[in-house]
């Protein structure tokens, strides 16, 4: 619907949709609803697979979007950043509330695939996706929520490091270094995980 | 561990075709109906309050009702009395500040 167009006039055009809702045409809020829902489970779909759990984590961003719809400033950022930022925000509070439960998961539940992919000398086999999903799981378990966060959304999302400083609030400066260190945790957590086998 | 780097990035390449799961249909629909209650709803509401309403106001005048017929019985001045009272009380505070201006 927006490809192609120019991503200031989408701004604006969200922006004045944003000063309509607030000028008392709640309906129009559907507009931005409509148009930002798939980004929204883009996001979300990278820290859970369960499909009722990504709807009703992606029903409480555009809830809480709705709710600080005042706190909206197109002047600081548009308002796909500003949605974003509250659908990483919803992210991290789950891998925060996931991650004991992540840590419990046995090498036994992993799957055939999986497992045979990582027994591998040289992992030449092709990896399915809900494979890999499957052993980045098991491996970043024990990584903190935001190092989880932020490698997903640098190496998974394809994310750089100003992006993910203005979703996070964070320093690019602390990103790039918190990045670093994760993904060295995570080659040792994987060097484990294969000894394990 | 740096040998484990190109490992990863297989991981990471095949874990970024993982498909996402996409909005239901419906989606826009129940959020809408989670932000804007509908005029539906507020019918729902009035239909749900008024009947507590109304219970609420015919306790009060009973509780009022059997207060002044206590009261009545036990020779004490009734509600009725006393609002009586306050009233011609309020009256002629009210005489005597148009009286004396």
């Amino acid at each position: 619907m927006y490809k192609g167009r120019n991503v200031s006039a989408i701004a604006e055009e969200d922006a004045a949709c944003v000063r309509s809702i607030l000028a008392g045409r709640p309906e129009r809020f559907r507009e931005l609803v409509e148009r930002y829902q798939d980004r929204v489970f883009a996001i979300l779909s990278r820290y859970e697979r369960d499909r009722g759990r990504v709807e009703d984590m992606a029903q409480d961003v555009f809830v809480k979007a709705w709710r600080h719809l005042k706190k909206f400033d197109p002047l600081k950022a548009p308002f796909e950043n500003w949605l974003s930022r509250i659908a990483t925000n919803a992210a991290l509070n789950h891998v925060r509330a996931e991650k004991p439960f992540r840590e419990q998961v046995p090498i036994s539940q992993l799957g055939k695939g999986a497992l045979e992919w990582l027994q591998q000398e040289d992992n030449s086999a092709p990896l399915e996706a809900m494979e890999a999903r499957e052993i980045l799981n098991r491996c970043m378990a024990n990584l903190t929520p935001d190092e989880q966060l932020i490698l997903t959304m640098a190496e998974i999302e394809g994310r750089t490091s100003p992006e993910i400083s203005e979703l996070t609030g964070k320093a690019a400066g602390t990103i790039r270094v918190a990045l670093h260190r994760a993904k060295q945790k995570l080659a040792d957590n994987l060097t484990r995980l294969q000894e394990s086998l | 561990m740096k040998d484990n780097y190109p490992k990863l990035e297989k991981l990471f390449r095949a874990a970024r075709e993982a498909p996402g799961v996409a909005p239901p249909e419906t989606f826009a629909d129940q959020v809408m109906s989670q932000v804007t209650p509908s005029s539906a709803d507020n019918v729902i509401t009035i239909d749900f309050l008024l009947p507590k309403l109304a219970w609420a106001a015919a306790f009060v005048m009973a509780a009022f009702l059997t207060s002044e017929v206590i009261m009545n019985t036990n020779g004490l001045p009734s509600l009725t009395a006393g609002t009586d009272q306050l009233a011609s009380a309020w009256d002629s505070e009210l005489d005597t500040a148009i009286i004396t201006p």
